[in-house]
């Protein structure tokens, strides 16, 4: 019996801590198949995160990655992107940890159009913490910590991105995760910083998300790469649309060529180490 | 499942995705037994423990069958269940941390029902008589899972539907 590299041989020793009924599960799995698909060799693989459930990832994943500090996902990943472009890149977080704290850092990695993988596991809610408001929230989401509602217009990611120039936009869902991983293999194949918003409940502290399953639809069956049609289906969209909104080819930015060939490490470390 | 499974054409392509489904149901069911326990919830980890046991037997004989075949890679996408996820990892969002076993029991047994239908499908429709054949004898293999989880099911209260009482509640709406 042959068999290829098995999406299993992605998964680290590390069993996931998350709550059973987490939509992250199947990010997991979906992200692993994808990885199989792509058959990248696992050192060559950098995968980094913030803080947050989902930022955990990378401790499951059977590649080198860091887990690092709120919100800064993005910026360590662009350092890493820059500092050795022969990697595939990938950052994870969650929806509090990449579009609040990590809000800025989420505009500009899309300005630089770096490439690289961005994935966001969107349950609007802050689930590590027990359960807060996050920017995705709904304004009339109530709970104990929140009796009245956040009251606050919902933080729009899929816009912000084409607004900030990312080249590849997309939404999945964790229940489907089969074309999620298709999702996330086009995401990787495409150069430059592309986004997938993932639809991930959180079975704890937003049971009522179960429901997604039922209301989740493919909305963009083919991509554009016409922005302003791009805009025109965000701005029509239930927020519940998968598919790939935008994709375009832009330039992708990386460090000048001879940077590394006159970086001299031994005057770096004579000028910084103490 | 709602949606009817298509048509499979090859024998090396029937096991490939009985293969993966199974391979993918013990992985999934190992990440949740593992959570459970984190989550300390022993008593339903337990039962998912068990249920891999006997899923290993399945796996085994699926790659005893396969062993003098080069099994086609078929990406996640283009499999034949048509439906969103493998038949045997649906509805994985009903897992629960207080979940009583018996909870557990019920998850797993709709996921191998959906399973069945899948091989009795294959077993009806597949495109030649080995096909059929062989999807035959693996949803006889899937029927004998099925009274094994149930015969487990016996064993435990059968209106233990209820959650246990949690200690630590989340912070969701009174």
């Amino acid at each position: 019996m042959t068999l290829p590299i098995k999406p299993k041989a992605y998964k680290s020793e590390i069993k996931p801590v998350w709550c059973p009924g987490c939509g992250h599960f199947s990010v997991l799995s979906a992200l692993t198949k994808a990885l199989a698909y792509l058959q990248i060799p696992k050192h060559k693989i950098g995968f980094i995160s913030g803080i947050g459930c989902s930022s955990r990832i990378p401790a499951y994943v059977n590649s080198y990655g860091f887990h690092g500090i709120h919100g800064r996902g993005l910026a360590m990943a662009s350092g890493l992107k820059a500092a050795r472009p022969d990697l595939h890149v990938i950052v994870a977080g969650g929806d509090g940890d990449g579009f609040s704290i990590g809000g800025n850092h989420f505009i500009h990695a899309c300005r630089r159009n770096m490439d690289m993988l961005y994935i966001v596991m969107d349950n609007q809610v802050y689930g590590m913490t027990k359960g807060q408001a996050s920017p995705t929230t709904d304004p009339d989401w109530v709970n104990k910590l929140t009796p009245h509602g956040s009251q606050l217009r919902p933080f729009e990611p899929l816009g912000i991105a084409l607004a900030s120039g990312a080249s590849f936009i997309a939404r999945g869902f964790s229940g489907d995760p089969s074309a999620m991983s298709k999702l996330l293999v086009e995401a990787m194949e495409h150069p430059g910083f592309s986004f997938v918003q993932v639809l991930s409940p959180c079975k704890t502290f937003r049971p009522e998300q179960v429901q997604w399953k039922q209301q989740v639809h493919t909305a963009f069956a083919e991509s554009t790469d016409d922005p302003i049609l791009a805009a025109q289906r965000i701005h029509g969209d239930d927020g519940m649309g998968t598919g790939i909104v935008y994709q375009n080819q832009l330039p992708v930015w990386s460090l000048p060529h001879d940077t590394h060939e006159d970086t001299d490490i031994d005057a770096i470390e004579a000028e910084f180490l103490l | 499942m709602s949606n009817t499974p298509l048509t499979i054409h090859s024998i090396e392509q029937l096991l490939a995705q009985a293969h993966a489904m199974k391979c993918e149901s013990d992985d999934r069911l190992h990440d949740l037994e593992h959570s459970l326990r984190e989550h300390h919830n022993a008593k339903a980890a337990a039962v998912f423990l068990q249920i891999r046991a006997w899923l290993k037997h399945s796996i085994n004989d699926i790659e005893q069958r396969a062993s003098a075949m080069t099994l086609p890679v078929i990406p996640p996408w283009d499999a034949q269940w048509s439906c969103a996820e493998p038949a045997d990892c649906a509805c994985m969002e009903q897992a629960h941390y207080l979940m009583s076993p018996q909870q557990a029991l019920k998850l797993t047994l709709y996921n191998e029902q959906r399973f069945a239908v899948f091989f009795d499908h294959q077993s009806q429709q597949g495109a030649t008589p080995a096909i059929r054949q062989t999807a035959k004898e693996l949803l006889t293999q899937d029927k004998k899972l099925m009274a094994q989880i149930q015969a487990l099911q016996d064993k435990f209260d059968p209106d233990d539907d209820c959650k246990q009482d949690d200690f630590d509640p989340p912070n969701t709406p009174e």
